[in-house]
């Protein structure tokens, strides 16, 4: 190999294995957030799963408005839908800080869930690893060594063409492991590079902001306020009688469609200017703007629309809508979240390739040693915590205090202990947290029918069975990949 | 649900698409068929693969429109090379 | 590594292996250091300038040419990165990134 090949391996080698420590759980973070509204109604056993219709919905969400939300100049009410079948309302006068309630979708009563992040803690820590705007430019630094892993990858493969459809299980592990690398990192490639690519778009916003100084004096979010338009008008002080929501529901229906309003906004209720804007679902097209229209809440005539958006935010948005797939339905879904897994285990293949010819090169000496914590720290402790949140979840009791922030101290307490785990046990560590990850993840819906409220509903069982399956995936990987079987003389596990 | 046939349809589609693709290959062939491919074969598997790739995009584009249409094959391709890999790992 | 076949690219593999020209920082760590700060330094601000330039320049209203740069930021970082790690040079990974935002970045500036 050249100067140039050497050079683009070494990037991609040493590149990929550090940043893949963190990758690949961004990875399986990312997979399981694309479910983030049924996962976190799986954290919340106390809500029900009832059948609902949005008028209903509606009437009921704006009763009990009516009893809690009182003069704020800001009601919220989110209908219910097949991923999230529970009505939320939010009533206060900051947009970005409103009280919130659960109502049962069916009887409008408030609801009690648990305090938890929910799925919500998946996609925080994927897009941010928790950290908010640091976060922003370490997922997206990662981001971009990612795209130059890709790339490189893809220049120094031999044989990307005639290697396409190759895999030689039954070849020496090394050879093996490098056709599980190459196959599902060529296989996935357009996922890889569109969902990494568009990932770094969405970040950029918050570590690149030469744009925002150039254009808009630096003033955050202007470049939004001049493409969604905003429809609002102060309170008159003349109080005047609302018409029901239901009205305003079935006018707005007329212009965004049957069933495609997810969101009413309500402005200064109960005052002479008050506005009822309706925001439409964004599930049905590629791009992530929601469509929406304002009506005067007291005679019902229209105040204002936006169906049309400028060319190149919707292109922009169409980026950011390819990233967090919200289109589609099941199938899109399913396609995202096996994916990333799929790079993810590409990732982590890499890693135990790397880790392998090191070890044949250098021998276990401390370096070694260290590396290969990290390894299985990042992979399988990634994929313990990952199970463990759904655990921490259900057992701790719901009345605690400050639970939710309990939940995510478990999170990282297993993550810790894994590593610990991995320095003490070396390469056999693979093969344990593997098989422990896969038995939390198979005995879920025991955990489920033991703690969940005797409200099993269709989205709980389908995580469940999700789980049990991945579960089954995690024994089979632990015990064949692996495990202490048929090695041949010389080779080292795994 | 007619989603779930165009899904089913595409999807076996993309898997013959692919296996054909890869019996196009002199490799595969002679291992899947035990002798060297004869001539023009490589073409004529090539363009049945193409062919059925092009027919499960229609299938997608027809059940998602267009845009996810499109991402939905892109996405659906990935599980064609796979399972024809892991289908011709297993005749080794 | 094994051979390439007969159709692989030459570009990167083919002998003869040629070495790296000697560096001038056979320290290696300096060397990669230099690199990563000629990446990470030179891609942003490469970047920046790019992004400067494109919001002076372009004739279109504000919030089409902010949504336009925001779908091209991770090209600038992507190049630089490349760029940082294949050139025979340590030295050169640092400031050519930083030369060239230099160059592109003042007429925006100075508008």
């Amino acid at each position: 190999m050249n100067a140039l090949g050497k050079a683009l391996l070494g990037l991609h080698a040493w590149g990929g294995m550090i940043f893949g420590w963190l990758l690949v759980p961004i990875f399986v973070a990312g997979s399981i957030a694309v479910f983030e509204p049924e996962i976190s109604h799986w954290m919340r056993p106390e809500v029900n799963s009832a059948p609902f219709s949005p008028s209903t919905a509606t009437a009921l969400g704006e009763a009990r408005l009516r009893e809690v939300g009182g003069a704020a100049p800001i009601w919220r009410l989110r209908l219910p839908n097949g991923r999230e079948p529970s009505i939320g309302i939010a009533w206060g006068s900051n947009p970005r800080a409103l009280k919130e309630e659960t109502l049962d979708a069916a009887s409008g009563w408030p609801l009690a869930p648990r305090k938890t992040e929910g799925g919500h803690f998946f996609t925080h820590f994927h897009a941010e690893l928790l950290l908010e705007s640091p976060g922003k430019w370490i997922v997206g630094a990662i981001g971009i060594v990612l795209l130059a892993a890709l790339v490189s990858g893809i220049l120094v493969h031999h044989r990307i063409f005639s290697d396409f459809f190759t895999f030689r299980p039954g070849a020496t592990r090394r050879r093996a492991w490098l056709d599980v690398h190459n196959l599902v990192g060529v296989a996935t490639l357009p996922f890889l590079l569109m969902i990494t690519y568009t990932g770094v778009v969405i970040l950029a916003e918050a570590f690149m902001p030469a744009a925002t100084h150039a254009l808009y004096d630096g003033k955050p979010r202007a470049n939004r306020a001049e493409v969604v338009k905003s429809f609002e008008r102060p309170a008159r002080g003349e109080p005047a009688e609302m018409l029901p929501l239901t009205t305003h529901l079935a006018a707005a229906e007329e212009i965004l469609g049957a069933g495609a309003v997810t969101m009413l906004t309500i402005r200064h209720a109960g005052d002479r200017n008050a506005l009822v804007q309706a925001h439409r679902q964004v599930n049905d097209r590629l791009s992530a703007v929601a469509d929406h229209v304002t009506f005067d809440a007291v005679t019902g005539e229209l105040f204002g629309q936006q169906l049309d958006w400028n060319p190149m935010a919707y292109a922009y948005r169409a980026m950011v809508g390819l990233h967090v797939v919200r289109f589609g339905g099941a199938a899109l879904h399913w396609l995202y979240f096996v994916s990333g897994l799929l790079g993810a285990a590409m990732m982590a293949a890499g890693i135990v390739l790397f880790l392998r010819k090191r070890r044949q090169r250098h021998g276990a000496d401390r370096a070694q040693r260290v590396l290969e914590a990290m390894g299985i720290a990042s992979v399988g402790g990634g994929l313990l915590a990952c199970a463990a949140l759904f655990w921490a979840n259900r057992l701790i009791p719901a009345t605690l205090a400050g639970r939710e922030q309990v939940e995510i101290y478990v999170f990282f307490a297993v993550w810790a202990l894994s590593l610990a785990h991995a320095l003490w046990r070396g390469t056999a560590a693979w093969c344990e947290q593997f098989l422990l990850a896969g038995i939390l993840c198979l005995l879920l819906p025991v955990l489920d029918l033991a703690t969940g409220n005797g409200l099993r509903d269709a989205i709980r069982l389908a995580v469940d069975l999700t789980a049990v399956l991945l579960g089954g995936l995690l024994v089979v990987v632990a015990l064949r990949f692996f495990g202490p079987a048929r090695l041949p003389a010389g080779e080292v596990a795994p | 649900m007619m989603q779930f046939v165009w899904l089913a349809c595409a999807l076996c589609l993309i898997v013959f698409g692919m296996g054909a693709l890869a019996l196009g290959m002199a490799r595969h062939y002679q291992q899947v068929f035990g002798t060297p491919a004869p001539a023009g074969s490589a073409r004529r598997w090539r363009l049945a693969g193409s062919g059925a790739l092009a027919l499960a995009l229609l299938c997608c584009t027809v059940g998602w429109g267009v845009a996810i249409g499109i991402v939905l094959w892109v996405g659906l391709l990935a599980v064609g090379v796979l399972v024809s890999a892991l289908a011709l790992a297993g005749r080794r | 590594m094994p051979a390439a076949d007969g159709r692989g690219r030459r570009f990167f593999h083919d002998p003869p292996e040629t070495e790296a020209p000697m560096s001038a920082f056979p320290n290696r760590g300096l060397n990669l250091a230099l690199r990563i700060l000629g990446a990470t330094l030179g891609g942003y601000a490469l970047c920046w300038a790019i992004f400067e330039l494109l919001c002076a320049w372009l004739p279109f209203e504000r919030a089409t040419v902010w949504y336009l740069t925001g779908q091209l930021a991770p090209l600038p970082f992507l190049g630089v990165l490349l760029w940082a790690f294949i050139t025979p040079s340590a030295a050169r990974a640092l400031y050519a990134p930083l030369l060239l935002a230099a160059v592109i970045g003042l007429p925006g500036w100075l508008r």
